[in-house]
């Protein structure tokens, strides 16, 4: 089926804290801060989400974004924002495609090409 | 295939960096049945069951050390017509090696929530694809647990996923 608009095919992420003090973001690690969806006290947060093509990790197609969204020409999906899922296309369905060929007819997962 | 429903009813759970031990009944983590079984995600349900407030950093991401010698949790079809399985996969919270969360992997979903009330639910797309192969680290395992910080509340899990 062929793909109108690059938002086809997306999930979806509800975070309802209609009831609940929700998330302060002083309390958010580090290292979650870039990827933490802040829903404060009373807020439910409703989103599309996709996958980065190149390593799995989860794209919120945040409406309020500003910055220009990860793309992939090659895959034509978006992508995270992760340098190296920008540098240059490496498939993860490639990669598990890869992983499930070297199970079948070797046992075990070699990702090597030789 | 079928779908299937690994549900724990009610946990707390137990903050971990990566690369260490989970601790037992602190994390929820389905690992494939065999050596080549394909497994995809189709949702997962957060519901909080906290009785004060408990900002709870849930992910759901690939182990780089996977469980083994397991205690089966809750695993039933969705379907009453399905077929059992000849190697059903695992849900489990509990074994005797632990398993750990890769450094790399560990984070494909940020489901973080207050467990004080709050609720979260992620469906995943029909074109999208979040997958487990096999049962060996780092492909063969999807484990739902708390990363470093916050204070995890009691709450209640569903993941939804479908074999191949």
């Amino acid at each position: 089926m062929s793909k109108h608009s690059l938002k086809d095919g997306s999930g979806y992420l509800i975070i309802d804290h209609s009831e609940s003090p929700g998330i302060d973001p002083s309390d958010i690690p580090e290292k979650l801060r870039s990827t933490t969806n802040i829903v404060g006290p009373n807020q439910v947060f409703e989103a599309d989400v996709q996958f980065c093509a190149h390593c799995g990790s989860q794209v919120i197609l945040n409406p309020k974004r500003t910055r220009p969204r990860g793309y992939c020409s090659k895959c034509n999906h978006y992508i995270c924002d992760n340098p190296i899922c920008n540098k240059e296309c490496a498939p993860l369905k490639q990669l598990l495609d890869k992983a499930e060929r070297s199970i079948i007819k070797t046992g075990n997962i070699i990702l090597t090409d030789k | 295939m079928a779908r299937w429903a690994a549900a724990i009813p009610s946990w707390t759970p137990v903050a971990v960096a990566d690369t260490t031990n989970m601790t037992d009944n602190g994390h929820q983590t389905i690992q494939g049945g065999s050596t080549t079984q394909r497994g995809e995600l189709r949702e997962v349900y957060l519901g909080g069951q906290a009785g004060a407030s408990s900002p709870t950093f849930m992910v759901l991401g690939r182990n780089s050390t996977v469980g083994a010698t397991l205690t089966a949790a809750r695993l039933a079809a969705l379907d009453p017509s399905t077929a059992a399985l000849a190697a059903p996969p695992t849900n489990y919270a509990a074994s005797t090696t632990k398993p750990q969360r890769s450094s790399t992997l560990g984070m494909l979903l940020n489901l973080s929530f207050n467990a004080f009330g709050g609720v979260v639910r992620w469906v995943n797309g029909p074109d999208e694809i979040v997958s487990y192969l096999g049962n060996t680290a780092s492909l063969g395992e999807l484990s739902l647990n708390a990363f470093t910080g916050g204070t995890p509340g009691l709450l209640g899990s569903n993941i939804i996923f479908e074999t191949l």
